[in-house]
């Protein structure tokens, strides 16, 4: 059972929102848990068992740092003000500590479940090459579907309790809901303890309001999930597992296609969430922004995947940048280096880690490893070479703002993200790197027929109205129309034809039943 | 009166919704029974040219109903009129429908249920949500045959007409020989039970309702499978058989007495009959439904005389080409 199922949307949903509204509003959270553990139990099964762990010990964990903090600071009250410096450090030592074993259990969990064969598999052929025997055994086990976004919101609930931003929750219900509300489990988005917690806990009533309002996002969401994404699979993965037999024109087309792909596939499936969200009441945060009117690599991250992009800021990036090492680095740096290419140093070391964290995030293989240093070399060399350019398009007369430049910009950056991506579908990192030699090495323009995909000429007009529809919306919402208002105060004869084209739309060129291959959210599987 | 007012929109809005589906399901729904006209699984759906109340018994489960039994040799041996309903890795609640459907335009004296389809599972999770979809689908035809705006034409909005008649009622030969080469008595006597989903269970339990409503004799039949089948299996279906009452006669215990040939009778390495293991199948259902079912003998009845024309067909192409290769 996924988001876009019938059996999910005309079954699972409409029961589950029917229970929620007939309880009375201080129960109506328990509907929401038991759901999410059954919508859980359907995906992943036995595996529900490791959720269950997570929340379990996040509670405890929480627990324990708090009953530090209340321990000590009535101590720190009690003691001579000359003491209390020391019994701070004391507080804090001791908070780290278990803070530190929550956060090792749980990402030693990760790591043992996601990534154990793939240490284990390059260990074995590193001492093969040495001419030794493989040490490490490997394993075959399923991945419980979500275990990287939920244990994201584990840490983040840790650190924040830690911190002191989010409080010790000594209902359990409470956490467990916050970890598993059925939505936002497969794939996100991932959401910090102050953003949804208290929202899922309070049983808010439905309103109309935002039942039509979350049935329009859902619609959205299913119409790039449907009719562009799931269309365009067997295209791209005729290119892709085939790819010795395509030129580089070919290639360079699949390579689109799968960047158009997985963005109407994550961000569709986004908004479905999103709708589902706003049915409840609650305002999960935004996981895209049009990700492909971004001007540099840096801002793309900012629209796309924003929670992943967020959570690796506040709990890597920051936590780095401002460590005492690399403050004192920074320091040196702009004594030696001057204001620009001083702080560039620590802030690249910090950057480091959190593009090694984020291509490790998305999969166990050299191929995601490639993904994310490509874009830290990508977001590395913008700042080394900000001065330059600044310079270069002075010199052209060039303002930075002008229409013309910021196409350019665009244009630029959605290519190199497209070639991010080619390395991130590819069968590996060594068909990646042929791939991308292929698309170089031997471009030539392809027929009409290569031009489809593998499609035919039907499916290749819905992709391509349905594509203008998409970026038509998208246009708009930049230009900060807010269109689903507008559509909301037509008159109801077109506001319900409106409904009705956009149902019919899905159903009918939706690529799902037979002749199609049926497709998970993507990233599910990361 | 406000929520009186936005549940009285929403009514309205699904109820026009839903009237959108229905017409949107009859202009999608095929309007033949063949291929070509995008009817799925259209060889399943021959019997609906059939004349109404002609067909004596119906064969329904997955893809060993019509790789393993040939109604025309049934005709020829014995005159016995009937058709197989059998599609690719068929789930037993297609399955049911298929019964359904069958009769509603038929009123066959036995219905023959080819066990294999129990052991079909995806997972309980899977099995409920492949159930719904194909009811949703059932209900609202447009869910399954949405994609046929691709070839929609002007008569697309006329009533549906079936004409195509399917010579080989159901049966699909195929020339293809590929060995079986684990072991020729793969059946092991055990006590071991190999349990049937409970999901199976429950719609099996639908299948032998609706035949004894009907009074329509259920069998329940095992054709020769050594890649599916084993004892423990044969176990399952024995127990579930027992407790309904229910006969069942399994192949795979008597397929050195068929005289079955595991190099040159399978054609995908014990998976499905060829057509030479066919016919053997289909000579000893035959002999077993004689013995122990009162079905008539049609050949010399003039209103069954397209029978006769379907097995000269049937001769050219298959018979005839048998005797021939060997």
């Amino acid at each position: 059972m996924t988001y876009q199922e019938p059996i999910f949307l005309l079954v699972f949903l409409p029961a589950v929102l029917l229970v929620y509204h007939l309880m009375p509003q201080k129960h109506r959270w328990k509907v929401l848990l038991a759901a999410s553990y059954v919508f859980f139990w359907s995906i992943s099964g036995k595996m529900l068992i490791f959720l269950l762990l997570s929340t379990f010990s996040i509670h405890h964990f929480g627990l324990w740092i708090d009953t530090i903090r209340q321990d000590e600071d009535a101590v720190i009250k009690a003691a001579e003000k000359p003491e209390r410096k020391a019994l701070r450090e004391k507080k804090k030592h001791r908070m780290r500590r278990v803070l530190a074993l929550g956060i090792v259990l749980h990402i030693g969990l990760l790591l043992c479940l996601k990534y154990i064969n793939f240490f284990g598999t390059n260990v074995n052929l590193l001492l093969g090459a040495l001419g030794g025997p493989g040490l490490f055994p490997t394993f075959q086990w399923v991945l419980p579907i979500g275990i990287s976004f939920y244990t994201m919101q584990a840490v983040s609930y840790l650190v924040d309790v830690y911190r002191g931003t989010a409080p010790a929750d000594r209902s359990l219900g409470r956490l467990a809901l916050y970890m598993g509300f059925f939505p936002q489990l497969m794939e996100g988005p991932i959401c910090r303890y102050s953003q949804t917690a208290e929202a899922l806990y309070e049983g808010r009533p439905i309103l109309y309001a935002n039942l039509t309002s979350g049935i329009q996002r859902i619609l959205y969401g299913l119409f790039k999930k449907m009719v562009i994404a799931d269309r365009l699979n067997l295209g791209v993965n005729t290119i892709f597992d085939k790819y010795p037999m395509h030129g580089g024109g070919v290639i360079f087309l699949g390579m689109l296609a799968y960047t158009c792909q997985l963005y109407m596939d994550f961000s569709g499936i986004m908004d479905v969430v999103m709708g589902m969200g706003e049915i409840f009441g609650i305002k999960l945060p935004e996981n895209f922004r049009r990700p492909f009117f971004s001007k540099s690599i840096s801002e793309f991250w900012t629209r796309w995947h924003i929670t992943l992009g967020a959570w690796f800021r506040d709990y890597i990036y920051y936590p780095l940048s401002l460590s005492g090492p690399l403050k004192k680095l920074t320091t040196n740096g702009r004594k030696h280096l001057g204001n620009h290419f001083g702080p560039l140093m620590a802030g690249s070391i910090a950057l480091f880690c959190v593009w090694f964290s984020n291509g490790l995030w998305h999969g166990a293989a050299w191929s995601y490893l490639f993904f994310g240093m490509y874009h830290f070399v990508l977001i590395l060399l913008a700042n080394l070479t900000e001065p330059f350019t600044r310079k270069v398009l002075e010199w052209l007369h060039i303002p930075r703002e002008s229409f013309g430049y910021r196409v350019f910009r665009i244009v630029r950056t959605s290519l190199l993200v497209c070639v991010g991506e080619l390395f991130f579908r590819a069968n590996g990192l060594r068909a990646g790197v042929r791939m991308f030699r292929t698309m170089v090495t031997d471009f030539s323009i392809p027929t009409l027929k290569e031009l489809q995909l593998g499609l035919d000429r039907f499916d290749v007009l819905i992709v391509v109205v349905a594509v203008l529809v998409v970026f038509i919306i998208s246009i708009l919402q930049e230009k900060e129309i807010p269109l689903r208002q507008t559509v909301s105060k037509t008159p109801v004869v077109v506001r319900w034809a409106v409904y009705y084209a956009a149902i019919l739309a899905i159903i009918f060129f939706g690529a799902y039943g037979v002749g199609y291959v049926p497709v998970e959210p993507m990233y599910a599987g990361f | 009166m406000r929520k009186c007012k936005n549940l009285l929109c929403s009514l309205l809005f699904l109820t026009i919704l839903v009237g959108l589906l229905a017409a949107g399901s009859h202009l999608v729904k095929p309007k033949n029974n063949e291929k070509e006209s995008g009817m799925h699984n259209a060889r399943a759906t021959g019997f609906l040219t059939e004349r109404e109340n002609s067909l004596d018994y119906v064969v329904i489960g997955d893809s060993e109903t019509y790789s393993s039994m040939s109604p025309m040799q049934l005709w020829q041996d014995y005159g016995y009129t009937g058709y197989i309903c059998g599609t690719p890795a068929q789930h037993i609640e297609d399955t049911l429908g298929y019964l359904q459907e069958f009769c509603e335009v038929q009123n066959p004296k036995l219905v023959i249920f080819e066990a294999n389809a129990l052991y079909r599972s995806s997972g309980i999770q899977k099995d409920v949500s492949r159930i719904l979809s194909r009811s949703l689908e059932k209900t609202l035809p447009i869910f399954e045959y949405h994609d046929r705006w691709k070839s929609l034409s002007a008569s697309d909005i006329g009533h549906v007409n079936y004409t195509w008649r399917n010579y080989l009622k159901g049966f699909v030969p195929t020339w293809k020989s590929k060995p079986w080469t684990g072991e020729s008595a793969y059946m092991k006597k055990t006590d071991k039970v190999r349990d049937i989903q409970q999901i199976n269970q429950y719609y099996f339990g639908q299948i032998a309702s609706f035949c004894k409503e009907r009074n329509i004799p259920l069998l329940i039949v095992n054709v020769p499978a050594p890649v599916n089948w084993n004892y423990q299996k044969h176990n399952g279906v024995k127990q579930l058989a027992k407790s309904y009452d229910v006969p069942y006669y399994d192949m795979n215990l008597r397929s050195e007495k068929m005289n079955i040939d595991w190099n040159g009778d399978s054609r995908d390495g014990g998976d499905h009959m060829n057509v030479y293991g066919a016919q053997k199948v289909t000579h000893f259902l035959g002999k077993y439904l004689h013995k122990n079912y009162d079905l008539p003998d049609h050949r010399d009845d003039p209103a069954y005389s397209s029978w006769n024309e379907d097995l000269e067909k049937y001769q050219v192409t298959v018979a005839g080409k048998m005797s021939g290769n060997s």
